[in-house]
């Protein structure tokens, strides 16, 4: 693996985020709350520091997240501060592990993504910041852990198109 | 040799964890100093949204008719109903605005007659929409304008139907929008038809509830909602919407301003309210005036 490969995976994992968020902030007029939005920077934070944690450091996580809680409208720095954590506990489960199942890392990311909420929330409401619904909050939760197989799957195939070409060209 | 790469790399990790730690400080003294000085850390929310945003107005546009036409197409099949209603509409409009023209010509007349000056207060800034919160859990949107346009915290924002939200955080070249809808909104109304005055708190849904009525039991369905212009924050007067009941059954309010579609906001200049500093003055004559005259008989 060589470092230039390193360094324009992680810029492309960067802009992809950032054309999310760009994306999340066009008007739309869809105002309305009504339709869970799982959160897909999060998700595709996790999944890359479980598939391939060398293109996750923790201070990209940091980058990332900070980026979006100002651009997002969040307060600044609690949410990247929990998701810092999180995710460096789910890289020591996720890389200490002797076997891996895709059930198991599923499960460790809803097991960590309830910490997230719990800890998230707890501190807002002991900070006294006014929160939007804990109902709906979970819901964007649910559907972001719904998410996760749905990346995973997507990651895997680009993956297995990879090998695949990789492969053809060894044998001609 | 095999033990100096083991030591090498153990001070690399505790380099690393030790960086961990400071980033962690960091995010975390970031949260501390939001919640401290607020206004402050919004400020630098803002000054991010000015270099980020502002300079990505020529592409927002585009972005966003790509997205309304896309909308667009799903309504596809209805297009050609749709068009002869609107056939149908304009028939009847161009009707109103014969009537409107009418009556504008004998307004401006009567203008004249009178000498009236527009009240300066009613003068408003048009916006375009930029972009909106990003966020599920935050109802505000950002325009083109902000304090080089002479835009200040808490002036009104109005569609051409309703009460939109007021200002909350100014850049320099954009504003945030706080919507009625978010839960850190809070406006001082009157209903029209009971005289009642209450608040219309945003709670994330589409429509926000009225709370601190003095007799909720009076209030029926399809009662109008103004603002009240108490606090001196809003004018007086401006239209919000019409009382229902929820599913919860509270009190709710079904917001006049198309919220589906919100591009071009009017943004209302208004004024501080001009505080009465002392007492008396404005009924009794005044004391010194008094003593003047005293002086010259």
């Amino acid at each position: 693996m060589s470092s230039g490969k390193i360094w324009w995976t992680r810029f492309v994992i960067v802009f992809a985020c950032a054309l999310l968020i760009f994306f999340h902030l066009i008007p739309t007029g869809d105002y309305d709350s009504s339709w869970p939005r799982p959160d897909v920077i999060l998700c595709l934070c996790f999944l890359t520091i479980a598939k391939r944690p060398e293109y996750m450091p923790f201070w990209l996580v940091g980058f990332i997240m900070f980026f979006a809680d100002i651009l997002l409208g969040r307060p600044f720095g609690l949410w990247t501060a929990i998701i810092l954590l999180a995710s460096e506990v789910f890289r020591s489960r996720m890389h200490t592990a002797t076997e891996s199942s895709f059930l198991k890392e599923w499960l460790t990311f809803l097991v960590i993504l309830f910490f997230i909420v719990l800890s998230y929330r707890l501190i807002l409401m002991m900070s006294f910041v006014q929160t939007s619904e804990l109902g709906y909050f979970l819901l964007n939760m649910l559907a972001t852990f719904a998410l996760y197989p749905i990346l995973s799957v997507l990651f895997e195939s680009q993956h297995a198109v990879r090998r695949y070409f990789f492969e053809r060209d060894m044998l001609l | 040799m095999e033990h100096g790469t083991d030591t090498t790399e153990e001070i690399q990790k505790s380099i690393g964890r030790l960086f961990f730690l400071l980033l962690l400080m960091f995010f975390v003294a970031t949260f501390v100093l939001w919640r401290i000085d607020n206004p402050r850390a919004e400020y630098l929310r803002a000054r991010a949204f000015d270099v980020l945003i502002a300079p990505l107005e020529g592409g927002l546009v585009p972005i966003h008719n790509v997205v309304e036409m896309a909308k667009g197409f799903k309504s596809y099949q209805q297009l050609y109903e749709q068009n002869q209603q609107l056939k149908r509409d304009l028939k009847e409009q161009q009707i109103w605005s014969e009537a409107a023209s009418q009556l504008a010509q004998q307004n401006a007349k009567l203008i004249v007659l009178n000498n009236v000056q527009v009240d300066p207060k009613l003068s408003h800034i048009t916006g375009v929409v930029l972009v909106d919160s990003g966020s599920p859990f935050r109802k505000s949107v950002r325009v083109n304008v902000g304090r080089q346009d002479g835009i200040k915290d808490g002036w009104a924002a109005m569609d051409g139907l309703g009460l939109v939200g007021r200002i909350s955080g100014v850049g320099k070249r954009t504003a945030r929008i706080l919507l009625l809808t978010d839960t850190a909104s809070n406006v001082p109304i009157l209903l029209q038809e009971t005289g009642q005055r209450g608040f219309l708190s945003g709670d994330n849904s589409s429509r926000p509830t009225l709370e601190f009525l003095e007799n909720p039991e009076q209030v029926r369905p399809g009662d109008k909602v103004v603002s009240s212009g108490d606090g001196g924050v809003f004018p007086a007067g401006l239209p919000i919407g019409q009382v229902v009941v929820g599913n919860d059954r509270r009190l709710r309010v079904i917001l006049s301003a198309d919220y589906q579609n919100i591009e071009l906001l009017r943004i209302l200049r208004s004024s501080a309210p001009e505080e009465i500093t002392s007492y008396g003055e404005l009924v009794a004559p005044h004391h010194e005036s008094n003593a003047g005259g005293g002086n010259n008989e």
